[in-house]
């Protein structure tokens, strides 16, 4: 596998997306994961090269990370049907298809590394047409992001137009200024109510076009599917308070951002194989591919402020060419940008699975496809499924790695597949026991890595 | 010096480059909040420095790696 071939797993759209979405919304741990994003694979594949042998654990492991990563993928493809007005159970079956094909017709993996390249290079030029028509460097795009007195309904917003805005996943919005919606299609909303030091529930069974007044502070709960319109020139709800506020955006908890570089780097280890000295094109690729979609983050502020109101990873790649008059060609672009990189994304995942699973590695391919489909025909949060997926690729693949179980074997078993066996199983039981954990460890519920990472590296440690 | 020893000494360069920020979240004050020329200083190392420095790291460590 080349480097390149090897680093597509990491450049898919789940993980353009959601850099871009956290830049946009100015989350307290933005610019670490901007810089983790193109650090992680670095150090993967300057990773002394492994022993990968076939093994049951591993290709199970491998096997469920896969499953969970195509997931996360497929959410946004879902998404964007629903977003363009489509079933939302299109765009994940012609995604689904998109990756099956290649498995399935012979030589149809030549294209990878086509998809790859056209992808990236498309994201570039899509950032730079979008310079263009804002008149607005990257830098010069966070600056005025920044100077920004308010967060505001953009002129040109969907969500303020006669068919309003559509919600892909549950979401509890805080309102810091009166507002009226207006249910564009029936639906239920939860409203909390400040009432002094009480809060009031009112759950509010609006008709299609039948409006719904908020205050100061409220909070409102919008069910998945619900369409909304919202009115033009106020504050975005749950979008920093200004611009100042955005780029200020606080610090991530210390160790919230250990748990997700342990994640990002330990996943990129075991999804990411080792490159050779030709391997030079790589962190080029990386590099371009992060800070296209950094940038596209910034200019989603500048231009339509709104774009993570549905919590689609998809929408600030379709809203912002439409909220910028001359660009509106833009959303084919990035379409097909997205595409071929999720291509050589898939083709990436699909050649790490099959090169651990042997002779059942198509089986294995096809099996996980089906089943991420099913998953995200349910509208998980695709940064969730992204996070476990490199979790228990951390877990089971990354720390017994790094632990260096090299080709070492123990009556019987590689080494490598007794630490992924740990690291799974921690990984599991934390995830399916993490509601009833003690408050104290809620960290470690919300990053199972935390305890699977050490128990699988002290394995193997113990072991060799 | 070996492959091993150089892949391993490239590993943890790259990853001491991830210090600098989350020291800049552990210092009281938020010197990541700083503007230089209008950006904050968290931006410009994470978005534009590191990064940069990151890929030439890695890309002069594979090219000379000696294997």
């Amino acid at each position: 596998m080349t480097a390149l071939r090897g680093v597509a797993a990491w450049t898919g759209p789940v993980l353009v997306g959601a850099l871009t979405t956290r830049v946009a919304a100015g989350a307290p741990d933005a610019p670490m994961l901007v810089l983790a994003a193109v650090v992680a694979p670095l150090v993967a594949i300057l990773q002394p090269r492994g022993d990968d042998a076939p093994h049951l654990v591993s290709a199970a492991a491998t096997a469920v990370s896969v499953t969970l990563l195509l997931a996360a993928s497929f959410v946004p493809f879902g998404d964007a049907a629903a977003l363009l007005g489509a079933q939302r159970w299109l765009g994940i079956v012609v995604a689904a298809t998109v990756v099956t094909l290649p498995a399935v017709i012979p030589g149809g993996d030549r294209w990878r590394m086509a998809a790859l390249a056209a992808g990236g290079g498309a994201l570039v030029v899509a950032v730079v047409v979008l310079a263009g028509a804002t008149a607005l460097s990257p830098l010069s795009a966070w600056r005025e992001a920044a100077a920004r007195p308010a967060l505001l309904f953009g002129a040109h917003s969907a969500w303020i137009a006669e068919g309003g805005g559509w919600f892909a996943r549950r979401t509890t919005l805080t309102f810091d200024e009166g507002h009226r919606l207006v249910a564009v299609a029936p639906a239920t909303f939860r409203v909390v109510e400040r009432d002094g030091t009480n809060d009031v529930v009112r759950d509010w069974r609006l008709a299609a076009g039948d409006p719904l007044s908020v205050r100061p502070g409220d909070r409102v709960t919008v069910q998945a599917g619900s369409r909304v319109r919202f009115q033009a020139g106020k504050r975005v709800p749950g979008a920093a308070a200004s611009g100042a506020a955005w780029a200020d955006a606080g610090l991530a908890p210390f160790v919230g951002s250990v748990a997700a570089l342990v994640t990002l780097m330990l996943g990129a280890i075991g999804l990411v194989p080792a490159a050779g000295r030709r391997g030079f094109a790589a962190p080029a690729m990386l590099l371009v591919v992060a800070l296209a979609a950094a940038c596209w983050g910034v200019y989603a502020v500048v231009t339509a402020p709104e774009a993570m109101l549905s919590g689609s990873l998809a929408e600030p790649f379709l809203s912002v060419p439409s909220a910028v008059p001359g660009a509106r060609g833009l959303v084919l672009l990035v379409v097909a940008a997205l595409l071929g990189l999720f291509i050589a994304a898939a083709g990436a995942l699909r050649e790490r699975l099959v090169t651990l699973a042997g002779a059942r590695g198509s089986a294995a391919w096809l099996l996980a496809v089906a089943v991420a489909a099913v998953a995200s025909l349910v509208p998980f949060d695709a940064w969730f499924l992204l996070m476990a997926g490199l979790g228990m690729a951390a877990a089971t693949l990354g720390a017994p790695r790094l632990a260096g179980a090299g080709g070492a074997r123990v009556a019987g078993w590689p080494l490598q597949a007794i630490g992924a066996l740990a690291g799974g199983l921690v990984f599991a039981a934390v995830a399916a026991l993490g509601p009833r954990l003690p408050a104290a460890l809620a960290i470690v519920a919300e990053w199972p890595v935390l305890l699977a990472v050490p128990a699988a590296w002290l394995v193997v440690k113990f072991l060799r | 010096m070996s492959a091993v020893r150089w892949r391993w000494f490239g590993m943890l360069a790259l990853t001491l480059l991830l210090a600098p920020l989350l020291l800049l979240a552990a210092v009281p004050g938020a010197p990541g909040t700083v503007r230089v020329a209008g950006v904050s200083l968290a931006w410009w190392y994470a978005g534009l420095v590191a990064p940069i420095l990151a890929t030439g790291v890695a890309t002069a460590l594979l090219v000379r790696c000696p294997e």
